[in-house]
């Protein structure tokens, strides 16, 4: 059980944090979201029956739990914010101007999308199939692909009026 | 001509996400973590636990008052029909 553990929460690790970068709102940090992820995956990979792909899984998880983020309080991740166990540190790599700046808008761009819409992106941005999408948001293969074009409609109006 | 703008701001788009900078890089020491998940989550959770069977209890006795109520109610009035019956023979 520590060993598969270990094994999900050290592969998808960084998605879990890309994710959790793009839902978090102040005061929550994606440091909270992302710990409370580490949490619901523990608890929950017992009862993981593999119906689905442990990548679509870790995903629906992540992404459930920024979701609810919302409605949920700071306090309500206090009960995380010392573990010892799990350290952030400071990316060591040069941090570009002109990326910091495209990234920063993608970030705007994506936050102005519907929930639903958003959550759609991020897993094509990750590139998940279509298929695993859908098996993630409920939706039909179709119905995404007829989102993606939209979402790509906007997306592309939003970058282009920003950067 | 504008779908080719599309399919190029889309790549742009995609390479910004996979370069995303200020990533941190994510230090995990496994078995203490769990460690400190059953410390932290255990107290938290049983007390909700706890708060949860007392609301049960609760909402479960008066739904049992109220039946047996209603038991004792149905048990007189059929004894009582009896009787009658019993006392017209």
């Amino acid at each position: 059980m520590q060993d598969t553990f270990e094994t999900v929460l050290e592969s998808n690790k960084d998605k879990i944090f890309r994710i959790c970068r793009i839902y978090a709102m102040a005061p929550i940090e994606p440091q909270d979201l992302f710990q409370e992820v580490a949490y619901q995956i523990w608890r929950s990979l017992e009862s993981f029956k593999g119906k689905s792909s442990i990548n679509t899984w870790v995903y629906r998880i992540t992404l459930n739990v920024c979701l609810r983020a919302k409605k949920k309080s700071k306090k309500h991740y206090e009960k995380f914010s010392s573990l010892e166990s799990i350290q952030f540190l400071p990316s060591e790599e040069n941090q570009d101007e002109d990326q910091l700046e495209k990234f920063a808008a993608l970030r705007s761009c994506i936050s102005t999308l519907k929930e639903l819409d958003k959550t759609i992106v991020l897993l094509h941005l990750e590139e998940l199939p279509y298929r695993e999408i859908a098996e993630v948001t409920g939706l039909s293969d179709n119905h995404i692909a007829v989102k993606m074009k939209r979402i790509r409609k906007h997306l592309y109006n939003c970058i282009t009026s920003t950067l | 001509m504008k779908e080719n703008n599309q399919n190029e701001v889309w790549k742009d788009i995609k390479a910004i996400w996979n370069k995303q900078p200020e990533s941190a890089t994510i230090n995990i020491q496994v078995s203490q973590l769990i460690s400190e998940f059953k410390d932290k989550i255990r107290p938290f959770e049983r007390d909700l636990i706890t708060k949860d069977i007392a609301l049960i209890k609760s909402l479960t006795s008066d739904f049992e008052k109220e039946s047996i109520r209603k038991d004792i109610t149905l048990i007189t009035s059929s004894v009582k029909k009896f009787i009658d019956w019993l006392k017209g023979n």
